[in-house]
């Protein structure tokens, strides 16, 4: 379940947003024409339909829409049960899941900053704390 | 032009049979068998013969394997050559969306009698061979809802879960109730795999899975098939018959990033239109059958069709209104928590509704003219959602 780099990579969707997290940067497309936000990344934005558009830097800052302590982890994480995954609404706009880090423990309506962790493949990915 | 079938028209269509097969844990059948056996029986149920089936319906939800494909899987098993077919893939939703299908070829008259089949082996394979089917490291939504160690389809059941008790104060004991309430109706049905007596206090003590979600907050995880025959309604005699007389299918979401508003789901919008097409309301339905795949979701399928206001479903099971004796019996076979659940479990929801209809549920019968079936499915709690109301006669 945790990715290698080589498959976050193979999905020309994607491929930027990955490449991104790896220099521990957050980017999200945004649209040309309507200059909505949009995620996860697609070729199309699915609010007018429109083809252009550019990746952006994203505000790493959010407040948690909803969570819930898993504690059966499914086979192939990396982490130990139990810890939290969080629904949350970026300030951009769009609406992102994620791991929260195992030394913040969030409730709904908590202000969080995404960060980036080292997983046990080495990839890096992005990971919900406390906006302190 | 919005509404095909006028309302209060004489029906198109009406449920002529219906079958079950393998329910349970069975490592010595296939799907395949068993779906064929559910078929054999609706076809007989119905009092037909295989030469009158010219429409035939199938779905998969785990077991779908690439190149399958479900209706000409089954249709040549049995050596049937359909005009019409479907296989529909919207997880738990897609027998009922099957059906409302048929109906509509079968208004447009292109076939007559339409068989609508599901069966999993689900349970009994995992036992022999752990894990499912992958998917590619390719597969784009699966690199945005996959890393994070959510468990599917549990993890989006709890995060629908925690929003409702964070909006409108549910309760985990309004949640054990709807587990309490099923098992209460399973009771009374000898063909539940689940009878032994259930409490709040069992359902709270069982270990968590996802909070706020317990063990027995969850479906049950068995193999099972079903089918059921639809036919042209002047073409069923009058004595066992069940009209289909409301329909509406309707999507916002296959993944949980997709999904506006948790607690929100489209059972809102299939149930204005199935309403609509009825010309009824909530208040004109005697018998409910609820997708109950988690304990969190006949709460919020009770408040978007309308059943209660947002918020209230919660107090509404607590109260002991959809068990035996309540004023809105629901699920009186004993739902996916308790009767069995073999991964998609839409097409059961309508059997109980048939046989309640007809009289046929011994121990459990309710009096009721109309039921409601609400099938829930898609990626991820509830995108897709599709309702059937079905009229006695």
């Amino acid at each position: 379940m945790t990715p290698s780099l080589e498959s976050l990579l193979s999905n020309p969707d994607s491929a930027p947003f990955w490449r991104a997290v790896q220099e521990e940067r957050l980017v999200l497309q945004r649209c040309a024409r309507c200059r909505a936000w949009r995620y996860y990344p697609r070729q199309v934005c699915p609010h007018c339909l429109a083809a252009e558009y550019q990746w952006e830097e994203a505000e790493g800052r959010g407040e948690v829409y909803s969570i819930t302590t898993v504690h059966r982890a499914p086979a192939g994480f990396d982490l130990p049960a139990p810890y939290q995954v969080a629904l949350v609404d970026l300030v951009a706009g769009v609406r992102v899941l994620g791991t929260v880090d195992p030394g913040s423990v969030l409730r709904i309506g908590d202000p969080v900053r995404v960060h980036f962790r080292q997983t046990s493949t080495g990839v890096r990915l992005p990971v919900f704390a406390r906006e302190s | 032009m919005k509404g095909v079938l006028p309302v209060n028209a004489r029906p198109v269509a009406a449920i002529a049979g219906v079958g079950e097969a393998g329910i349970g844990i069975h490592p010595d059948r296939t799907a395949l068998q068993i779906q064929a056996e559910a078929a054999v029986r609706a076809i007989a149920d119905a009092g037909l013969e295989p030469g009158d089936i010219d429409g035939v319906t199938a779905t998969k939800g785990g077991d779908l394997l690439p190149g399958d494909r479900p209706a000409l899987e089954i249709a040549e098993y049995l050596g049937l050559c359909p005009v019409f077919t479907d296989s529909t893939l919207a997880g738990g939703a897609s027998p009922v969306i099957q059906i409302q299908h048929a109906v509509a070829a079968i208004a447009a008259g292109v076939c007559e009698t339409v068989l609508i089949t599901y069966a999993s082996t689900q349970a009994s394979r995992r036992q022999r061979h752990l894990g499912g089917h992958a998917a590619p490291e390719d597969h784009l939504v699966r690199q945005f809802d996959g890393p994070w160690g959510l468990p599917m389809p549990i993890g989006p059941a709890a995060l629908a879960a925690a929003r409702h008790m964070h909006r409108y104060g549910t309760r985990p004991e309004d949640l054990a109730a709807v587990a309490v309430s099923g098992r209460q109706w399973a009771m009374r049905n000898p063909g539940a795999l689940r009878r032994d007596p259930l409490s709040v206090a069992d359902v709270l003590a069982s270990p968590y899975i996802c909070e706020p979600l317990h063990r027995l907050d969850i479906c049950l995880v068995t193999d099972g098939a079903g089918a059921v025959v639809v036919r042209r309604w002047d073409r069923v005699p009058p004595g066992r018959r069940v009209s289909v007389v409301g329909f509406g299918e309707a999507h916002s979401h296959g993944s949980i990033l997709g999904a506006a508003e948790l607690t929100e789901t489209p059972a809102a919008r299939s149930g204005r239109q199935a309403f609509r097409m009825a010309g009824c309301g909530p208040r004109d339905i005697d018998l409910l059958q609820l997708y109950d795949a988690f304990t969190i979701l006949p709460i919020v399928l009770l408040e978007n069709l309308g059943f209660c206001a947002s918020g209230d479903g919660g107090p509404l099971v607590s109260s002991g209104a959809t068990g035996p004796g309540g004023q809105l019996p629901m699920n009186t076979q004993g739902g996916g928590l308790s009767h069995c659940h073999p991964g998609i479990y839409g097409i059961f929801l309508v059997i109980e509704a048939v046989r309640q209809l007809r009289g046929e549920a011994g121990d459990r019968q309710v009096r009721a003219e109309q039921a409601l079936c609400q099938a829930s499915g898609g990626g991820a709690f509830g995108g897709s959602q599709a309702t059937l109301i079905l009229r006695k006669g």
